[in-house]
């Protein structure tokens, strides 16, 4: 079976496609299916999906809801611009300029501003209804913040560095450029941790790399997973194994559901090839069960389900019917399953890994770790360090070897000429990850 | 008589010819390709290689003076049990540049400076079968030494070492990279030449390893001139722990006793065998563990359509 290629040629934006979109330098990331006449909104920008089909994956400029492709040239020379000094190239302040320039470090500089204690309203003397009259008619958002400027009392009056903050935020929030990507694991990972870690068992992205690794996912490996991070872990492997091997996936019910980051990779047949989905009901029974045709599968918990899945219980809904469609897809998934519960029997399983957000991986290590090769990997991430030490005192009267707990911090850093430093404030919440290797302990 | 013994075959058995990872105790991993007639020295004595051979992979093992366990090599075991030639790149480092990199089978990956390969060997596991990796190092013993590496390794076909300066002289390939990483003393000066190697079609990734600040912040400067966008810069801390029994007591017991730990298992005044309730926890361990290596920088470059 051939590996993902690369697409080369086909890198213009379909309709239907799940893209990623964001403003640059923006704090929030979106997972969007992009479907005719739909409109787009990202941090206060909107603009209609239609405006960019056809068009090349990238940057955007957003006027008036439509969105136009830009040229990353023009972002370099905009920044040829910005390295002449910032308060000389907007306008007359040479005072505050000399004052800096002249030996002394700009941050021991007190802005005389915060000294004046002016009420906040009366420093911008642009109003707000100008600005939105201005924005309908289409003004750039580098315009507009230029225009701020001008109209900022405060603003002379500021050190450099201030001021070059004073513009930043401006232009931040005035920012009428978008980027449209193609969904990646690792803007997956951000888009749904950003949106809501609670869900994702506060899974961070730096985390689930080091849970790849640690299992050693690569081409043609067998591995299986437990998962309640709506489908990262899971879509990760299937990435990594690139056609060739097997992604067992443990699901509840009579179909996987809540794994909305594995529909919306847009994955390629060779790639999903490799995607077992076993049912729960059949590792408890210890062998392959028929599908109950009369009953509806089980599934009280998402209402935000992906329309995949719910094609796919209609489907089961219509078995009645002897809809051959729905027959087809059924056997496919009971062939799946049976390579998936195959792999598990015949103990080909290279490793086990588990993201679990309620269920106590010993639960799962039960089923599966007698399954396991030897020499196989086990990763298991929980968001609670206790349910981690019991599965460490589990594994440790077994035979595994090279138990490990860890955690790890990830902060961004702001890099800015002599202003690097930590954020003040970010994302922190995440998890453990326990590491070991089954081996033959004679 | 295998021919190419590799990280990526997965028979039951161990083949003469298989490098395998002999773990001796927690931290101390052998690395050692099998050979009739050899004998490995560690630890707990000797092994001879003759009953490695024919047993499964995950096989605990009697050596002359304790036992060991015979693991399948992956990138993780691999990049610690490496001989080190230079610093590596450990594997909290190695996992989130591959995701940095979206990297995945079939891409082609290009980076700077090889070192001892760490790296380089979770890249070519991880774009195999189909992608590639071109390795650049100034060192030439460098290059030729994961060569050899890569051939025991069966990685051979997905990887090309070249000796050169990026800095000063680009990358092997152009116009075809997906992604590209770099650990070089100047990054500034190899970002202009990454961005050349990165497809114009495809577009593609770039990160940065840098020990400083200082290069982090020219490092960035350079990315944007080159027409990066996204650009980022994070730092990996990681912490590892210990699980050990939590001792707690009660202040009768702290003075009649101090804070000398009970034992698990006493006699009582009616000398009765009496357990004492103890409660698993973790606690950092080591108590001195690394809390910096370098920083990530990392950027997009966009696709230009034709």
């Amino acid at each position: 079976m051939e590996p993902d290629a690369v697409p080369s040629t086909a890198s213009v934006i379909r309709s239907g496609e799940y893209l990623i979109v964001q403003k640059p330098d923006g704090e929030q990331s979106r997972v969007v299916r992009f479907t005719p006449k739909q409109k787009i909104l990202i941090e206060k920008l909107k603009f209609s999906a239609d405006s960019v089909f056809g068009k090349p994956y990238g940057l955007f400029e957003v006027s008036n809801n439509q969105c136009t492709p830009m040229s990353v040239d023009r972002l370099i020379e905009e920044l040829h611009q910005q390295e002449a000094p910032v308060a000389t190239s907007l306008g007359d302040s040479e005072t505050t300029t000399s004052e800096v320039t002249d030996s002394i470090d700009p941050r021991l500089v007190i802005a005389p501003s915060a000294l004046k204690l002016e009420p906040e309203q009366k420093r911008q003397k642009l109003e707000m209804d100008a600005v939105l009259e201005m924005k309908k008619q289409g003004i750039s958002g580098q315009e507009l913040v230029a225009k701020l400027v001008q109209g900022s009392a405060s603003f002379q009056t500021r050190t450099v560095f201030s001021q070059s903050k004073y513009i930043k935020r401006k232009a931040k929030k005035h920012n009428d450029r978008v980027l449209i990507l193609r969904p990646t694991i690792r803007l997956l990972a951000k888009a749904y941790y950003l949106k809501d870690p609670d869900r994702l068992a506060m899974l961070r992205a730096d985390q689930l790399a080091l849970m790849l690794q640690m299992a050693g996912v690569h081409h043609g490996k067998n591995i299986i997973v437990f998962e309640q991070t709506l489908g990262l872990i899971t879509s990760a492997v299937m990435e990594r194994l690139g056609g060739k091997g097997a992604c067992v996936h443990i699901h509840r019910g009579a179909v996987a559901q809540s794994i909305p980051c594995v529909h919306s990779m847009n994955y390629s047949e060779s790639t999903l090839s490799t995607f077992l989905p076993v049912r729960i009901k059949c590792l408890l029974a210890g062998s392959q069960l028929p599908y109950d045709t009369n009953r509806r599968p089980v599934n009280e918990e998402d209402g935000e389900d992906n329309e995949n899945d719910e094609a796919d219980k209609k489907n089961i809904d219509k078995l009645e019917d002897q809809d051959q469609e729905a027959l087809s897809r059924r056997n496919d998934r009971l062939d799946r399953e049976k390579q998936g519960l195959d792999i598990i029997s015949e103990e080909r399983a290279h490793s086990l890994i588990i993201g679990s957000r309620t269920v106590d991986p010993i639960s799962i290590l039960e089923l599966m770790f007698p399954k396991l090769a030897p020499s196989s990997s086990i990763v298991i991430y929980s968001p609670h360090q206790n349910v981690l030490i019991s599965a460490y005192e589990w594994l440790s009267k077994r035979p595994a070897i090279n138990l490990m707990l860890s955690d790890q911090m990830c902060r961004v850093m702001q890099v800015l000429p002599d202003r690097t430093h930590p954020l003040m404030a970010q994302y922190v919440a995440g998890g453990h990850v326990l590491t070991g290797i089954k081996v033959i302990d004679q | 008589m295998a021919v190419e013994p590799s990280f990526m075959e997965y028979e039951e058995r161990i083949k003469e010819g298989d490098t395998v990872i002999v773990y001796v105790t927690f931290g101390q991993m052998v690395p050692t390709v099998v050979k009739r007639g050899q004998t490995l020295m560690m630890k707990y004595g000797a092994l001879r290689h003759e009953f490695i051979i024919g047993k499964k992979w995950g096989q605990r093992l009697s050596a002359t003076a304790g036992y060991v366990y015979i693991l399948r090599p992956t990138s993780d075991l691999w990049t610690r049990s490496l001989p080190r030639r230079t610093q590596i790149l450990y594997t909290a480092d190695c996992a989130e540049i591959l995701s940095l990199l979206d990297a995945k089978p079939g891409m082609v990956i290009c980076e700077s400076g090889t070192g001892s390969g760490s790296l380089s060997h979770a890249i070519a596991l991880t774009i195999a079968p189909s992608g590639h990796l071109y390795t650049h190092d100034i060192d030439e013993t460098r290059t030729s030494k994961v060569l050899e590496e890569f051939k025991l390794h069966g990685l051979s076909s997905v990887t090309t070492a070249v000796v050169r300066n990026v800095c000063t002289s680009g990358f092997h390939v152009e116009n075809s990279a997906d992604g590209v990483f770099l650990d070089v003393p100047a990054p500034w000066e190899a970002i202009p030449f990454a961005a050349k190697s990165i497809s114009k079609t495809r577009g593609g990734r770039l990160v940065s390893f840098s020990p400083c600040l200082e290069q982090v912040q020219r490092a960035c400067l350079a990315m944007a001139a080159a027409g990066f966008v996204s650009i980022e810069t994070i730092e990996l801390v990681p912490e590892q722990k210990k699980i050990v029994s939590q001792h707690k007591q009660t202040l009768e017991e702290f003075e009649t006793m101090g804070d000398a730990y009970p034992k698990e298992r006493k006699r009582n005044a009616n000398g009765e065998v009496v357990e004492t309730a103890r409660v698993s926890t973790a606690i950092v361990y080591p108590y001195s563990q690394p809390t910096h290596t370098g920083y990530l920088t990392h950027a997009t470059l966009l696709a230009v359509p034709e």
